[in-house]
């Protein structure tokens, strides 16, 4: 009955008759799980091609969609982490695979006489598994596959003549950045020509590996007949892996496909397979959305690990120099593998071609190897790039954590992030205060200025940052905390009357207070004054003053202001400065925070005396009410906090975070 | 066949293909490829399928109005609710509108404004012959009376309009079940 029904099949289709075939095929050299290579590369090709299409379905490619659909996948989707880092590894696997591969065929010889076509094909496997790769790092749309294709496609432009225009439909639109049509063309590129082009030649690769089997069986038998010694080359009576067994014209056994050479195929299918899923066990990360303002370009941004070594031959070349390694080494490198099966016909007598071959592609491969670890060596002890890295991973953190407590609204997660103090505080500190203002505090978060002339504001409103205002307790410089670059080192008021006070007056009135109430109460009552100042910088604006009562404060409190002396200059709520300097009314807050940022001229501010921009008066501030804001609310550790670190705060911490 | 022997390596093997393999190479070969194929297929399925799991949203309640913010007359109410579409997250997106109102007895109605026949906003106005408010949807000019029942004799409206679920929590809160029905159908079929 089945035979009746295959048959009818077979009659209109021809399949099971090439089903046949394929299974009666002959293996040279006998049935082995040396072969399974291709299997492997195939398998994760595979792989790499269904996972994609599972993406598909999921992935949305534009500005303002790419990231937040890639994060919907990995938070929202199930499976949806293991399926994305899946496709990431196999791409690396497939990479990495054709390039043994093509390797192998060298050192073997595996690439002459019958299987040049076959050696070819691998070629331009190879070629469209990198442009793959290359189209999809900047699928995700985050910062570091922005900022590389940028620099990539940019590239271009060192081409004489067509290099302007070659980089405009590239990605897709006049510059300087990318776009969402730069999406949608990579994507169009990563789907129809990389991924539809590596499948169609994969299927030719394998057709013409089998035409060279045919080749190489047909002519062993014939060379039986012939009884005669075949001189050198032998590779017509074998598979890739028995080339260099050259001078025994001996018949070779030969295996079966079906079910023996497929056997250890499958298996070897099964090993890739295997491979990707221990590989995807840890997932891919997310990134941080690419902002494509170029005031934001990643520094930190990297290429894959197959382009590395490309990239670390571009640093011996300066400036419009690297059109050298980026075109012209790289078209070398890779013409040279496509002319190796024709450089392997010289001299074959000798092998001499071979021999040249073998040792051009051991000498790039070093070569690649080496520059490839070279690069990553070179990153690893390179503080800046890990500085710019460790912000860039912080970066992504916290814009997964927003996305995930405040949803992302229709304009994307930028939008989201341009709201958060944590993301666009030290950006805009970095903009505008940072020339005068260190924000250093030891941590991997600091931005250090280039000779501050401004107190450092990392810990505002802390205990320690508070007390080293007044600190009385000389450094091994002789030199006061007040007097430090930290505080008014660097700055005009280093010669002022604060510094005066804290030099001269204030050990004085410490002294007496000491006298009339014991060391141990002055020493309350100087905790407590600073608690005072901690407490002040936490609050959203000044307390409320009733008559002459103020919220929250005991009249304890107010002697206390007065005691120290700290009322004589500045104005506290009820009490007035005699000789008046900036007031502490507030002192920290967010709202004083955000009226000295506006205008450190205002009431009550530095009247005199005052050195810093104005960033948010008149018709055309420097800076919007907003970002004044969040600098704000960065400056105070305001933002919406994690879990772990609403805990901390709540428990009392009010020492520096981190 | 003839009988040879290498000059250089004295092997005499036959030109002879190897035995083939059994019964448990195939079903190796078979297995293993089928699990090597599906691996991948299987984690994409899961992905592809995840959308069975979830609910929709219609069909839930929310808080409206307060029962003392109520009249006989019926009061038009615009609702928003946030909304998830995919990532994104957009807050009091427009959902619809409803009309609420308090009966003589005290009890809260509510119906759907959307005119069951081809779906346009109904409205309040005063009744053509002094009967006081009645609901009048503009478009094909079908009347219902407060209780929502049609007024004509053949009204352009297939059903009478659709009444929501109503809750009162906490003793003066109101809630509504906010449903989307099919237009033109003469029996009240929800859509999704």
């Amino acid at each position: 009955m089945t035979t009746t029904i295959l048959h009818w099949i077979d009659q209109r289709t021809g399949l099971v008759t090439a089903c046949k075939q394929c299974c009666d095929r002959k293996v040279p050299g006998g049935s082995c799980p040396c072969h399974i290579l291709p299997s492997m590369i195939i398998s994760t090709l595979a792989t790499l091609c269904i996972t994609g299409f599972f993406l598909w379905c999921f992935y949305s490619p534009s500005s303002r969609s790419a990231w937040e659909s890639v994060f919907y996948i990995e938070k929202m989707v199930p499976a949806g982490g293991l399926l994305r880092a899946m496709h990431h590894m196999s791409a690396q696997l497939l990479v990495f695979l054709i390039g043994v591969y093509i390797l192998l065929a060298v050192f073997r010889g595996g690439y002459r006489v019958a299987r040049k076509f076959v050696f070819w094909a691998a070629l331009v496997m190879g070629l469209l598994a990198l442009g793959g790769c290359l189209t999809g790092d900047l699928l995700p749309w985050t910062a570091n596959g922005y900022s590389a294709t940028l620099v990539r496609t940019k590239f271009l432009l060192l081409i004489p003549f067509a290099g302007e225009s070659l980089f405009k439909i590239a990605i897709g639109g006049p510059g300087p950045g990318l776009t969402s049509l730069t999406l949608t063309r990579f994507f169009a590129l990563h789907i129809g020509i990389f991924g539809a082009g590596i499948i169609g030649v994969a299927c030719l690769w394998r057709w013409l590996d089998g035409k060279a089997d045919d080749l190489a069986l047909s002519t062993k038998n014939a060379n039986d007949k012939k009884d005669d010694q075949v001189a050198g080359d032998n590779s017509l009576s074998n598979s890739s892996s028995d080339a260099d067994k050259s001078s025994c014209s001996a018949p070779q056994p030969t295996g079966w496909f079906w079910p023996n050479q497929a056997m250890f195929n499958m298996l070897g299918a099964l090993l890739a397979v295997l491979i990707i899923l221990i590989l995807s066990k840890g997932g891919v990360e997310i990134g941080s959305p690419a902002d494509t303002d170029p005031a934001m370009f990643y520094g930190a941004a990297r290429p894959e690990w197959s382009f590395r070594a490309i990239y670390e031959v571009c640093h011996f070349f300066p400036g419009s120099w690297q059109f050298i390694p980026v075109f012209c080494i790289s078209g070398m490198v890779v013409g040279y593998f496509f002319l190796i099966p024709l450089i392997g016909m010289f001299r074959q007598g000798k092998s001499l071609g071979h021999k040249i071959n073998m040792a051009v592609v051991a000498i790039i491969t070093l070569g690649i190897v080496g520059l490839t670890w070279l690069s990553f060596y070179k990153d690893a002890n390179d503080p800046e790039y890990l500085a710019d890295a460790y912000k860039g991973e912080k970066r992504a953190e916290r814009f997964v954590e927003i996305c995930e407590k405040q949803g992302i609204p229709p304009a994307g997660a930028l939008a989201l992030g341009a709201n958060d103090p944590l993301i666009r505080g030290p950006e805009l500190w970095e903009q505008h205060c940072a020339s005068c203002h260190n924000y250093e505090g030891g941590t991997m978060d600091d931005i250090v200025a280039n000779g501050p002339t401004a107190p450092n504001l990392y810990g505002m409103g802390t205990r320690e940052w508070l007390v080293g205002w007044i600190d009385t307790e000389k450094n091994e410089d002789g030199l006061l905390k007040i007097e430090t670059p930290d505080y008014f080192g660097g700055s005009p008021f280093l010669g002022g009357t604060m510094v005066d006070y804290v030099k001269t007056s204030l050990p004085d009135n410490i002294e007496t207070l000491e006298e009339d109430y014991g060391e141990e109460e002055t020493k309350v009552m100087y905790d407590r004054l600073i608690e005072i100042l901690i407490e002040e910088s936490k609050l959203t604006k000044p307390r409320q003053v009733d008559d002459e009562t103020v919220e929250g404060l005991s009249e304890d409190d107010m002697y206390i202001m007065e005691d120290f002396g700290c009322a004589q200059c500045h104005s506290f709520y009820t009490l007035e400065a005699v000789d008046p300097g900036p007031e502490l009314t507030g002192y920290g807050s967010r709202d004083w925070l955000i009226r000295i940022i506006s205008d450190p001229e205002q009431k009550g501010l530095y009247a005199k005396d005052n050195h810093m921009t104005a960033f948010h008066t008149g018709d055309e501030p420097i800076l919007s009410q907003r970002e004044v804001e969040i600098l704000a609310d960065w400056l105070n550790r305001s933002w919406m906090k994690t879990e772990s670190e609403q805990s901390e705060s709540d428990a009392g911490t009010s020492e520096t975070a981190k | 066949m003839n009988d040879k022997t290498c000059s250089c390596c004295s092997s005499t093997k036959q030109n002879e293909p190897e035995p083939r393999r059994g019964f448990l190479a195939k079903l190796i070969a078979i297995g293993v490829g089928a699990a090597a194929f599906l691996t991948p297929v299987a984690v994409g399925l899961r992905a592809f399928f995840s959308p069975m799991q979830q609910k929709s949203g219609a069909g839930e309640f929310m808080k409206v109005t307060t029962v003392d913010a109520l009249t006989a007359t019926p009061t038009r109410i615009s609702l928003t609710k946030d909304q998830v579409d995919a990532w994104n997250f957009v807050k009091a997106a427009p959902l619809g509108t409803i009309f609420v109102q308090k009966k003589a007895d005290g009890q809260i109605v509510a119906f759907q404004a959307c005119c069951p026949h081809a779906g346009c906003t109904i409205g309040v106005t005063e009744g053509k012959n002094g009967e006081g408010p009645l609901f009048l949807c503009p478009c094909h000019k079908a009347w219902f009376d407060l209780s929502g029942v049609r007024t004509q004799k053949s009204s352009p409206s297939p059903r009478d309009m659709d009444m929501l679920e109503v809750e009162i929590r906490n003793d003066t809160e109101v809630w509504v079940k906010y449903q989307n029905f099919q237009t033109g159908t003469s029996s009240q079929i929800a859509s999704a």
